[in-house]
């Protein structure tokens, strides 16, 4: 069942620092689509305590918990929007990611693009990767790890969970196809990873937390 | 129970609510009467931004992006919709309550007008507070004079004497009245919009006109950002809540400070100084490796030491100080006054400065990110020392000294682009204001760094185009660019953030190219 709450909104737009702009240029100011976070989910409690780990923030209520009991309002720097790759960096569930992505040096090609679809895996998900994938991933940054990122990357356009709706598969950033099945509330990519958190809007990227590291066919 | 004399907490909860909307109607009327009075609920808005912690600001513009001003309002707006009936239902034991809290809203309303503004600018919060406590006092006289003829009837309405139908007939009335005198006093203030000056302005050309720029300077590569940024596609950065409407025959500007012979201009007046032809590329604080907070113009203008010279600077002074209408202040050191250069420009590639430019007059500065050197809806020019001024956002964190750092940028291939293999052209620009681009060059993967080919340069104070031929394989590529300033220096490879002083670091790309 799918509600609207606009607390949740409000301290997801906030905390994962997803917005446009004051200082936009005046090309982007329109590029945010909308803060509006609604969300598929099954629990019934809106008070779910802040989990003791980000790697235990797995379903929605979790990670709203943790995103509204980790967020760090000084840190932010900039008089503009952050585009996804830092905006990334102040979401306390997605520390893995980032540190992932910075080991691979794609924070520049992150935030210059110009429209992406990002799925996102959070600590959560890393935390249920294969302990090894993910150290050979670490190990060749420029290689697998790099085509393991690129495997959750859409560039040029950005899709909300309600576009994924119209499409079976999308080119990724590394030019491999990622499948995409939307039934009722459930979006499944990759055939690997369902959304839990949708269209979370950065200043020039549309996020979609998943529950998992989708691993590319080249991968193996 | 309440007492029989007084009103109920419904009744008095909409009186204040009714109250407030008339106060707020009558704020918006008086401010769309006169230019220079303020909407109070907008100089609130505009005093929260200014006195706002930078964090809290940054909250703000995360939260609510480019409507984070707009929010603000309606904040605003929400706490007086919850404020007043509560202060209703406070007030029906201490009716003084009710006036007390429109006074409180006035002296706040007042205050921030005053905040950048001239006295006159809170007149709409005073006639605001007095149109809210004028219908708390009326309301009260008639409820007085309707009691006697209730008093007998053992149904007498909740509201003391007068019949729910009359409360709701003049409450309505009165919200009617609020909504129309807002709505009209916003429509009104549309007339002191500067678009029709600026249609009607015909900028006298410069004495000297720039020739044309070299056929070679402009690549002309799809992609490529071109050599001059069109006005609608160039960057804005500010911190303005509504753009300032600044007519150029309304338009003054005073140089003072530490000079010997304080000045006011007008429009006309500057333009017969006499104008000068630039072309200068600015840059925000704020942008990232890879970002488009950068373009250029061709600025026309009058060079700020002219203006300088005929006041006369004391020795002693250090800093510039450009002061917008609505009180932004940038900062930088006197000698780029006379070392660079420096205009307080009217036109921007061949028209007068559009509004969100800075119409009718802006500083531009070469080699300094605007922040400190660039002032748009430029009112004053103050000569004064560091030690005795902080700029807007120093305060903020941000440094008060702060050059441009030798920039460079790719931009074809788009990141994110899927390259088909085969020969292909990497290309970019470079910016290192006052001092030049001499060189620009990009490794791919491993590779060694190899030298780009550099358009010609239209100055060394504006960006230069570069491009390298690459024959592109199968697979992903890493690009790496990095300048060489006109002094021979290399670009930094440490990375920074904007904060506090500018970007740095070689920008890299992940580029995809398809087997063919």
């Amino acid at each position: 069942m799918t509600r609207f709450r606009p607390f949740r909104a409000i301290a997801l737009a906030l905390s994962l620092a997803l917005v446009a702009a004051a200082c936009g240029d005046d090309d982007d100011s329109a590029a945010t689509d909308d803060t509006a976070v609604e969300e598929t989910e099954d629990m019934a409690s809106d008070d779910a305590a802040a989990p003791a780990s980000s790697a235990e923030a797995c379903d929605a209520d979790a990670i709203v918990a943790a995103v509204q009991g980790g967020a760090d309002e000084g840190t932010l720097e900039g008089m503009t929007d952050d585009p996804v790759g830092t905006a990334a960096s102040n979401n306390p569930v997605l520390t893995t990611l980032v540190t992932a992505v910075s080991e691979a040096g794609l924070v520049d090609t992150l935030n210059s693009a110009e429209a992406l679809t990002v799925f996102a895996p959070t600590d959560c998900a890393f935390a249920a990767l294969d302990p090894a994938t993910l150290e050979a991933a670490l190990a060749d940054p420029e290689g697998l790890l790099t085509q393991v990122l690129g495997f959750h990357v859409v560039a040029g356009q950005r899709l909300s969970a309600a576009d994924l709706a119209g499409v079976t598969e999308l080119e990724t950033f590394t030019g491999e196809m990622l499948p995409i099945s939307v039934d009722g509330e459930t979006v499944t990519v990759g055939g690997q990873a369902s959304v839990v958190v949708p269209d979370i809007s950065t200043a020039n990227a549309t996020v979609h937390l998943i529950d998992s590291v989708m691993l590319p066919p080249s991968a193996g | 129970m309440p007492a029989t004399d007084q009103p109920s907490r419904l009744h008095a909860a909409a009186l204040l609510t009714v109250a407030a909307v008339v106060a707020v109607g009558t704020g918006e009327l008086a401010a769309g009467l006169v230019q220079a009075w303020r909407s109070p609920v907008e100089a609130v808005a505009e005093s929260v931004i200014d006195r706002s912690p930078s964090s809290l600001t940054r909250f703000g513009i995360r939260t609510f992006g480019t409507n984070d001003k707009l929010a603000l309002v309606i904040g605003i707006l929400l706490i007086l919709a919850v404020v007043a009936p509560l202060l209703g239902v406070a007030s029906r034991r201490r009716p003084s309550l009710a006036l007390a809290g429109f006074a409180a809203f006035g002296v706040v309303g007042v205050l921030a007008s005053l905040d950048g503004g001239t006295p006159w600018s809170a007149v709409p919060s005073v006639a605001a507070a007095l149109a809210g406590a004028a219908v708390v006092l009326l309301s009260r006289r008639v409820a007085a004079a309707a009691r006697p003829l209730a008093s007998g009837e053992a149904a007498a309405g909740p509201s003391g004497g007068l019949g729910r139908r009359e409360l709701l007939a003049g409450g309505g009335a009165l919200v009617a009245l609020g909504l129309v005198m807002a709505a009209g006093g916003r429509a009104l203030g549309t007339r002191f919009s500067a678009a029709a000056s600026r249609a009607a302005l015909a900028l006298p050309g410069a004495r000297r006109p720039l020739p044309s720029p070299a056929p070679g300077a402009e690549l002309g590569i799809d992609g490529l950002a071109p050599l001059y940024t069109p006005n609608d596609r160039f960057y804005r950065i500010d911190t303005a809540l509504t753009i300032p409407q600044v007519p150029a025959e309304d338009w003054t500007l005073r140089v003072h400070g530490m000079v010997g012979e304080p000045f006011e201009l007008t429009f006309d007046e500057l333009l017969d100084v006499g104008l000068v032809e630039a072309d200068v590329t600015l840059t925000c604080v704020s942008n990232r490796l890879g970002g488009d907070l950068v373009g250029n113009a061709r600025w026309l203008g009058v060079p700020l030491r002219t203006l300088l010279d005929r006041a006369g600077v004391d020795p002693d002074a250090d800093q510039i100080v450009g002061r917008s209408v609505d009180g932004y202040t940038c900062g930088f050191p006197l000698e780029a006054a006379y070392d660079r250069t420096c205009l307080v420009a009217v036109g921007m590639n061949g028209e007068p400065l559009p509004l969100q430019h800075g119409f009718p007059a802006r500083l531009v500065t070469a080699g300094l990110y605007g922040y400190v050197s660039a002032t748009k809806w430029l009112a004053e020019v103050e000569v004064t020392r560091f030690d005795r001024f902080e700029q807007y956002w120093v305060p903020r964190g941000y440094a008060s000294l702060a050059p441009i750092k030798t920039m460079s940028r790719i931009d074809v291939p788009r990141s994110g682009q899927i390259v088909d293999a085969g020969d292909t052209v990497i290309a970019g620009v470079a910016w290192a204001q006052t001092r030049g681009i001499s060189k620009v060059e990009v490794r791919v993967d491993d590779g060694p760094f190899v030298e780009a080919e550099l358009a010609e340069a239209l100055g060394d104070d504006t960006w230069r185009q570069w491009r390298l031929p690459w024959t592109a394989t199968a697979g992903a590529h890493r690009l790496v660019v990095r300048a060489t300033d006109g002094d021979g220096r290399l670009q930094t490879d440490e990375r920074a953030e904007p904060l506090p002083d500018g970007a740095s670091g070689w920008q890299s790309l992940l580029v995809t190219v398809r087997a063919p």
